[in-house]
């Protein structure tokens, strides 16, 4: 099999149809739509046989996303416009595929080349000037000092400053007291911060109040 | 848009039980249509969404194209109470609308504890719980299913059924309803007019009579229904089974479903006639699928789904004439597709084994036995055709062929059941347990896992033991104690809730009067009953109590005695009923369909292995 294996990597979005939808059941999704494609899927060997697929970065459930990666090995080598269509035909209309790109051998997997992700986040903040919230907030950024709250990780939930993992903050007055934020979080197998975190911690410190309304995941760095 | 917003899907289990959206799920576009249904299932989506007869019906109501017909769960006690707390309706899961301006809400009747359920999901949509206080312009409340072979206990809460099969009577009562919709009608003049075909119970339309004590005498149509009421409704049969519609395309969930896989009805109805089993006399005629027409679906149905198993479904696959050359055809179709193949009920013996080999690419999983009973004379009693010898010669087999893990189906609870029959479940497990060693003696073998599972009989209509009494719940724990302490510890024992039980034998055997004790159940908070964390056994008991007399007991009760579900006709007779039962006190067997007919009166069907070949 080793000489035929043909890898494509393949970036998709996630609308609001399928925000509650887990990681793991995104998986089953995709290789129904693969079968259902008649896509040539390569699968591994041994007594469970799989797809061979590996998914970038978990997505938080209730958040939509323009940046979601898979990497699919196929056993026959098709274009990567034809992947396209033909996946996009058998997927529901909340997933769709945006770009493909056939990967030479022994590319990195996603997951190892990723340290940050970038969010769109829409914030209630309850106050008929969201610029005074801004101004708040990016003071306490500009401080640059530790920001320690309780953060889940695999095994526990401990103290942690998530300050250094906070990357950059971008701020938009929408009107009516909603803010549009364009946040960079760290993100990858190391270390990774959810936006909701990120956000809500800032406001507390700097006595904002903050609802948020949607959070959008745009880009993955 | 999701009818329920963020905010509270956010904060509930499995949000995306409610936000629909699924492949294959149908949208109409709502101008377009003249008839809206919103097809229920009494439970959550999980349980809901792995139920074959509601996908059949669903994409059959969508063939026609004036009918939008949508789904429908119970949420989750979670969300329910947000709902509430938010004026929210019971919605439908495609148009993410309420359902109370539909022109249908269905339910398929699946099991008697999800009774409280469907009265619970017609309040929470907004329309009034009882038909008599439906008014012009409110949906039709429509049931079907299993359980509605005894309609009355819900009958005050349904303004018509379906008894029998719904794929011809359905698109029938479609076609009816457009044209009284047109017509502009008064209400009672739909179910006048449906009151006509054949399978259709309008149980309004019909007055129960009690005598002095309170005694189920009759059900008899009102004077003012003469002309359309029938003195007995008849169940729906579809006579060709192989040519009836099945559907080319399922909804393929993101989540959530128990049964995740694609369901081929092989056949309907069963051979056997197990005497306590209710599902081997409602289906009869037994009638099968083509192996070739089987085939031709799975490979539409992989197509359209992507689904990765097939799974074969009947009362027994073992019993389907075509299941060799059926299971070569769909290995060969599929194993390249990394489909596999479900092979559920399977009788044990060379040919299923080398199959379940073929099939079972991951380790070996259990194999399950039904016996039943632990004595003969028992399994005679219950006609389930089969002795201790043939069951521990494929004991036997399995364990040879290296599989380790039994599991044991008993009942307890039977009529005439003894001590000694209880005991007899006891000593059958260690003469299994006993046969592990011997095929592995002197051989170093793995500790083998057996389980005994044993449920409670619960009397059921059309069956012989509708007369028969259940055991209460005390007599349940006695002899659940009783064969417990005969078990070592080497034999894994389960065994069903004994409240449950005696709950399902109230409802499946009650008359009209269980209405108002439903009613009263779901008021004091009554619901997913079916989920033991949720039945509050003493609210129950003390309701039913009050009522006095509302369902068929057993006690007192006689051959002659007047059965509250005597006006549903299922094609087996009401003799054949009791020449079983009096076979039944005698330990008498009765052949299978295929060996000689016994005459049971479903040949008036003309259908199935009642015509043969």
């Amino acid at each position: 099999m080793l000489e035929n294996n043909f890898t494509y990597r393949l970036r998709y979005s996630r609308g609001a149809d399928v925000r509650y939808v887990s990681h793991l059941d995104i998986l089953k999704l995709f290789d129904r739509a693969c079968r259902r494609a008649e896509l040539p899927v390569d699968y591994s060997e041994g007594f469970n046989p799989h797809p061979e697929f590996v998914f970038g970065m978990p997505l938080p459930v209730g958040v939509t996303s323009e940046a979601e990666y898979v990497d699919i090995k196929l056993y026959e080598k098709i274009s990567n416009t034809d992947f396209i269509r033909r996946l996009n035909d058998s997927l529901p209309p909340a997933v769709r595929i945006m770009e493909s790109k056939h990967l030479a051998e022994r590319t990195p997997n996603i997951m190892k080349t990723v340290s940050a992700s970038k969010y769109r986040v829409l914030v209630d903040f309850k106050c008929a000037d969201v610029s005074d919230a801004f101004e708040k907030i990016e003071a306490e950024l500009d401080l640059n000092r530790p920001l320690v709250v309780m953060k889940k990780t695999k095994s526990a939930t401990k103290e942690t400053d998530i300050r250094p993992m906070i990357h950059s903050i971008e701020f938009t007055d929408k009107g009516n007291g909603i803010g549009e934020l364009l946040i960079v979080t760290a993100a990858g197998n190391l270390t990774n911060l959810r936006p909701e975190l990120a956000i809500n911690s800032l406001c507390e410190v700097c006595g904002v109040s903050c609802k948020i309304e949607s959070i959008h995941r745009l880009e993955l760095i | 848009m999701s009818y329920i917003s963020d905010d509270i899907l956010y904060n509930v289990e499995k949000p995306a039980r409610y936000t629909g959206g699924e492949w294959n799920s149908i949208i109409k576009n709502k101008s377009d249509v003249d008839i809206r249904f919103a097809f229920c299932f009494a439970d959550i989506y999980d349980i809901g969404m792995s139920h074959l007869g509601m996908k059949i019906l669903y994409h059959l109501l969508n063939e026609r194209p004036g009918t939008w017909c949508e789904r429908v769960f119970s949420p989750w006690p979670d969300l329910e109470k947000e709902m509430r707390a938010n004026g929210l309706k019971l919605f439908a899961l495609e148009s993410q609308e309420p359902i109370d301006t539909f022109d249908f809400i269905g339910f398929t009747m699946q099991y008697e504890m999800s009774f409280t359920n469907i009265i619970n999901m017609i309040e929470l949509a907004g329309v009034p719980i009882k038909s008599a206080d439906r008014t012009e312009g409110m949906p039709f409340v429509i049931g079907g299913g299993p359980a509605a072979v005894n309609p009355e206990p819900l009958a005050d809460y349904f303004d018509l059924y379906n008894i029998g099969d719904g794929e011809e009577m359905l698109p029938e009562i479609m076609e009816v309803y457009a044209q009284w919709k047109k017509d502009g009608a008064p209400r009672i003049e739909f179910l006048r007019r449906v009151s006509k075909i054949e399978g259709v119970y309008v149980p309004s339309m019909y007055e129960p009579k009690y005598d002095e004590n309170d005694g189920f005498i009759s059900l008899d149509a009102k004077p003012e229904f003469a002309d359309c009421a029938p003195k007995t409704v008849r169940k729906r049969v579809v006579q060709d089974l192989d040519k009836t519609y099945f559907p080319e395309k399922q909804v393929v969930p993101y989540t959530a479903a128990v049964h995740d896989r694609i369901m081929l009805e092989i056949f309907r109805g069963c051979i056997r006639g197990c005497r306590f089993c209710q599902a081997g006399f409602i289906y009869r005629p037994v009638r099968e699928r083509k192996a070739e027409t089987l085939l031709n679906i799975a490979d539409k149905l992989v197509k359209s789904t992507g689904y990765e198993e097939i799974s074969l479904l009947s009362l027994s696959t073992s019993d389907f004439t075509e299941l060799p050359c059926l299971t070569e055809g769909l290995l060969d179709a599929f194993q390249d597709k990394h489909v596999n193949l479900a092979l559920p009920s399977l009788r044990v013996d060379s040919f299923s084994l080398d199959l379940m080999e073929k099939v079972s690419k991951v380790r070996k999983s259990g194999i399950t036995f039904a016996p039943e009973a632990g004595t003969q004379r028992m399994r005679d009693v219950i006609n389930k055709g089969v002795n201790e010898e043939d069951l521990l010669r494929s004991v036997e087999m399995v364990f040879k062929g290296g599989w380790h893990n039994i599991k044991l189906y008993f009942m307890i609870g039977l009529p005439t059941e003894t001590d000694e029959d209880v005991l007899g479940i006891a000593d059958l497990a260690f003469k299994v347990l006993k046969k592990y060693d011997e095929v592995h003696a002197g051989k170093k073998a793995r500790r083998p896992e057996i389980t005994v599972s044993v449920s409670t009989f619960v009397p059921k209509p059309f069956t012989p033991f509708q007369w028969c009494e259940q055991i209460t719940i005390d007599e349940i724990r006695r002899r659940q104690d009783l064969l417990k302490h005969a078990l070592n510890k080497r034999i894994s024992f389960s065994w069903h809730d004994p409240k449950t039980s005696v709950l399902e034998g109230v409802l499946a055997r009650g008359d009209r009067r269980c209405g108002d004790i439903l009613y009263e159940v779901w008021k004091e908070g009554g619901g997913f009953d079916a989920w033991s964390e949720y039945m509050d056994y003493d609210s129950w008991r003390r309701i039913i109590d009050e009522a006095g007399k509302c369902c068929i007991t057993g006690k007192d009760t006689t051959l002659e005695t007047p059965l509250p579900w005597q006006h549903i006709d299922v094609g087996v007779s009401q003799k054949f009923f009791k020449s079983e039962y009096e076979k039944a006190m005698l330990g008498i067997l009765t052949p299978n369909c295929r060996e000689k007919c016994s005459g049971c009166g479903a040949a008036c069907y003309k259908g199935g292995v009642c015509v043969g070949k």
